[in-house]
């Protein structure tokens, strides 16, 4: 249990860039950029929060400068057919060398940008007074909130608002979509913004929330492991947040472990590993691998 | 598909066009950021062709850089050509220098004849069998490559940094990177051009690409890969088996991107190093994409992108523009290579519609992809 308020904490970076992630993977987009966003998220709130002295305008320009960035990898997907996957690896690249190149320049080639503002800590007392999960609540970073409240906004969007029926139809069936008269590329764009704009969130939240720091390629993965969580939960809101929290868990484990001298390297495979495990499970047929013995048996007794 | 035209020289010209629009527009780009940030783009441009190539220990060095480039672009190209989206190059990389380093220092008193292709060899074979699980998975289950190979990735890392930390730590070392014992001087990579890091793990490259193309081209088993690749309902009609080719494609490709890693262990670090190589997997992918996947211009390719890196330092030491620059202007080129070869004129490739739809629970259940047999 103790271990669930930090692991909440680390968790809380994934969670946002996997709430975007569902967004472009309902769309029928594999989007490994996460990462890229997230990390030019991070920069951008860190340099406008330290430049401006405002964590919050940090925030809203990480929000649009991210956007912006997934609006042109989604224009360069969607409209020049470029693959998703290729452009993805080359926005993460574009993301990790333009925020160095420029952290560099404002630093005088320093490695990172430290800032002294950073997101308040929000109390919850209803939710802190709960026995045994009270320590888990206890004054957690505002970000943690709107991550957690998310996920069910999340939900209900998809399952209950036209633009959510119209973002699974175009990435289930999008012929059947053109049929119904859905505007498949305008609502892949807006996956695609969607997105950018919760990994603005992730990207703030690691760098003004957890660290009042930005360094070179301060991500570090964690937008691929927001990817795999994606992944893990099929794209299933509760799903995907329950990953990315186990994810954030396993991590924080791992520091722990780290700070007193125990191998951490199997801890830190732990995402990918159950990643590629539930990708098998649920490709197995199990239908026909449960019936087949029971199949086999009547045979026999005839 | 462009290779099966006949007349070369255009084919030449065509696949040249491309991708030089793109570079030229990359730095473009690249030199208005110069200019933004109120430096001399001409200079700029002048110390990277300076650290690229100005003298023979520059030469050397974007040489070096590119070794690896060609194995890991060729080991991608590779795996697309026969429809495999081969996302873990880095990974089989890594695999492949860790057992070809373990094979180095293991191995006492062999003659340097039977210990370096040993040690190749058991580089190849590392990564030929990273890349087996996702093939298998792919074929057997319908399991999307995509997503597996690229979770290899960080499963390899996590691996050999375990075993670099703990079973082959090397006592009384400290700091960020760790290695393990070097390899014994009978493995060690001859240097063709000393005391330069340029080993004959160059012309090794070249052959494998050279391989690579002939077999692709003139070989049945070429033309059949090449088909599940670009006409997979045709290849099955055609009695080609779709599955075995992808197993076989992808073990070839982490063969490939194995014997990657095991010349960087002989030719450059003389031991397994953790962490071992930041981007050499995923850079491979971006030399691939540059030349559209074909074998003959990879090495091209790859010396562009080693003369970038190498030029880089350059550039960063005498105008004190940071390096990372070229991060950046090699991921504006790969973007927009990728959007002249996926828009306008549709390549016949696989993964245009594996791009744009990938659902890996709709393929989970979908046997009808050519896959399932």
């Amino acid at each position: 249990m103790a271990a669930l308020g930090p692991g909440l904490r680390t968790a809380s970076p994934i969670l946002l860039a996997a709430l975007g992630g569902i967004f472009t993977q309902r769309a029928g987009v594999f989007n490994i950029a996460l990462e890229g966003y997230m990390l030019v998220g991070a920069f951008v709130s860190v340099v406008v929060g330290a430049a401006t002295g405002s964590v919050w305008l940090g925030v809203a320009a990480a929000i649009v400068a991210c956007t912006v960035l997934a609006l042109l990898m989604g224009f360069v997907v969607l409209s020049l057919r470029g693959d998703a996957v290729v452009v993805g690896i080359a926005v993460n690249l574009l993301a990790a060398g333009l925020t160095a190149f420029l952290l560099q320049e404002i630093t005088n080639g320093g490695a990172f940008l430290r800032t002294t503002a950073s997101l308040p800590n929000l109390d919850l007392p209803f939710l802190a007074g709960i026995p045994l999960l009270g320590d888990l609540f206890a004054s957690q970073g505002i970000l943690v909130w709107v991550a957690l409240a998310l996920v069910p906004v999340i939900a209900w969007i998809l399952a209950r608002t036209s633009l959510g029926l119209r973002m699974r139809a175009v990435g289930e069936h999008p012929e059947a979509a053109v049929a119904a008269g859905v505007n498949v590329l305008r609502t892949q764009y807006i996956a695609f913004g969607l997105c950018g704009a919760l990994c603005a969130l992730a990207g703030a939240q690691l760098a003004l929330g957890l660290l009042s720091l930005f360094s070179i390629n301060m991500t570090a993965g964690r937008g691929i492991i927001a990817f795999a969580a994606v992944i893990f939960g099929a794209a299933a809101p509760r799903w995907v947040a329950l990953a990315a929290i186990v994810f954030g868990v396993a991590d924080a484990v791992a520091n722990r472990m780290q700070a007193v001298g125990l191998p951490v390297q199997f801890v830190l495979m732990v995402p990918y590993v159950l990643t590629i495990a539930v990708l098998l499970i649920a490709a197995v047929p199990w239908r026909r691998v449960m019936r087949r013995p029971a199949h086999g048996t009547a045979v026999a007794s005839a | 598909m462009p290779e099966a035209r006949s007349l070369p020289l255009r084919n030449i010209g065509a696949a040249i066009r491309g991708p030089s629009i793109a570079i030229l527009l990359g730095f473009l780009a690249a030199a208005v950021l110069v200019l933004l940030i109120g430096k001399d783009p001409i200079e700029a441009a002048d110390a990277l062709w300076r650290g690229a190539f100005g003298t023979p220990n520059n030469i050397a060095g974007t040489l070096a850089l590119a070794t690896p480039l060609i194995f890991s672009a060729l080991a991608f190209a590779v795996a697309f050509r026969g429809s495999m989206f081969n996302a873990g190059v880095e990974g089989q990389l890594i695999i492949g220098a860790f057992l070809s380093a373990f094979v180095g220092f293991s191995f006492d008193g062999l003659p340097a004849l039977v210990h370096l292709p040993l040690m190749l060899a058991a580089g190849a074979l590392g990564g030929a069998l990273w890349a087996l699980l996702p093939a298998i998975w792919r074929v057997g289950l319908g399991a999307n490559e995509i997503v597996t190979t690229l979770m290899m990735n960080f499963i390899a890392i996590a691996l050999t940094d375990y075993l670099v930390l703990y079973p082959f730590r090397l006592p009384g070392q400290s700091g960020s990177a760790i290695r393990t014992e070097s390899i014994n001087p009978s493995a060690d990579l001859p240097s063709l051009w000393p005391p330069y890091n340029v080993t004959i793990a160059l012309p090794l490259a070249i052959l494998c690409v050279i391989t690579a193309w002939y077999v692709l081209r003139r070989f049945v088993v070429g033309y059949e890969v090449r088909m599940v690749g670009s006409a997979p309902r045709f290849a099955k009609a055609g009695g080609i088996p779709p599955g075995r080719h992808m197993v076989g494609v992808m073990m070839v490709s982490g063969a490939l991107a194995g014997l990657g890693g095991a010349a960087q262990v002989g030719g450059v670090f003389n031991a397994f190093v953790s962490p071992f190589a930041t981007g050499l997997g995923f850079n491979g992918v971006l030399v691939a994409l540059l030349v559209g996947n074909a074998p003959l211009g990879i090495p091209f390719a790859a010396v562009f992108i080693g003369a970038l890196q190498s030029g880089a330092i350059g550039m960063e030491l005498t105008t004190s523009i940071s390096r990372y620059l070229v991060a950046a202007l090699t991921a504006t080129i790969i973007i927009f290579v990728s959007a002249r070869q996926f828009g306008g004129r549709r390549l016949p490739w696989s993964t245009v519609a594996r791009g744009r739809s990938p659902q890996p629970r709709a393929k989970a259940t979908d046997p009808a992809d050519g896959t399932g047999s």
